[in-house]
């Protein structure tokens, strides 16, 4: 092991360690952080953190509500075949859902957008599931339920009205 | 056991119990953001009450603390 490099010391004192140079910190002139200081510090953290939980409780309770809901006409029905799918965009043109006719025959409309990392959902008709192929998240094509795979949350419902032929669809419910 | 001995045990005590109530305030926050995106809104208030509380319980400790050195006529360890 090859000894510390040492810088010559100007008039022949004993030369400071290199580490000295590059770490020019004094023990004695360090500040030290008491325990009383970490235990306001953290006082203070926990009361800025008591004012999150509450700015989040008021944008519960006050903030976001969503799009008022809207009647939109998204398909005629007679165009979706048993075990097809459609996909259109409710309420807004950024909200991309998808329409499912089951086995049984029953129409069924869901946002498409994964709750897991919001990759889009495929149908899958052979297992009346709709499935998320980037990490294969599997949801209930019948109420939405996250079933298996990494998604915890169900898909967002959109409900529908049957007016003749045509899908309308009366409100998301998230 | 002399005083300053008991303060330091007892601030070692104390923060270590204010930073366990941080974390759980930090759980607290991490659940209520959770809770609002998916838009299960009940949970919020509870979630809000039971975090005001915890800071309650630090300020709490933190006054108990400081009286303590008061009393015992001491400013810093």
């Amino acid at each position: 092991m090859s000894a510390p490099a040492r810088e010559p010391a100007p008039g022949g004192a004993s030369p400071a360690p290199r580490w000295r140079r590059d770490f020019p910190i004094s023990w004695a002139l360090d500040h030290y952080v008491t325990r009383r200081e970490i235990a306001k510090f953290l006082t203070l953290g926990s009361a800025l953190l008591a004012a999150a939980n509450a700015a989040i409780a008021a944008a519960g309770a006050w903030g976001r509500r969503g799009p008022p809901t809207r009647r939109e006409i998204i398909a005629r029905a007679s165009a979706i075949p048993a075990g097809g799918s459609l996909l259109f965009r409710y309420p807004t043109a950024d909200d991309p859902c998808i329409l499912v006719r089951s086995g049984d025959g029953s129409l069924r409309a869901f946002s498409q957008v994964c709750t897991h990392l919001s990759c889009a959902v495929v149908h899958r008709p052979t297992h009346d599931e709709l499935f998320c192929p980037c990490h294969h998240g599997i949801f209930s094509a019948t109420d939405g339920r996250a079933v298996a795979g990494p998604p915890t949350r169900r898909l967002p419902v959109i409900h529908l009205e049957l007016a003749g032929d045509d899908v309308v669809a009366i409100g998301k419910e998230v | 056991m002399p005083a300053s001995e008991r303060g330091t045990v007892l601030m070692t005590a104390i923060s270590a119990f204010i930073a366990v109530i941080v974390i759980i305030q930090l759980w607290l926050v991490s659940a209520a953001l959770e809770a609002l995106l998916s838009d299960e809104r009940a949970v919020l208030v509870p979630a809000a009450a039971a975090s005001f509380a915890l800071f309650l319980v630090d300020g709490g400790l933190l006054l108990f603390a400081l009286r303590f050195d008061r009393a015992e006529g001491k400013t810093a360890e």
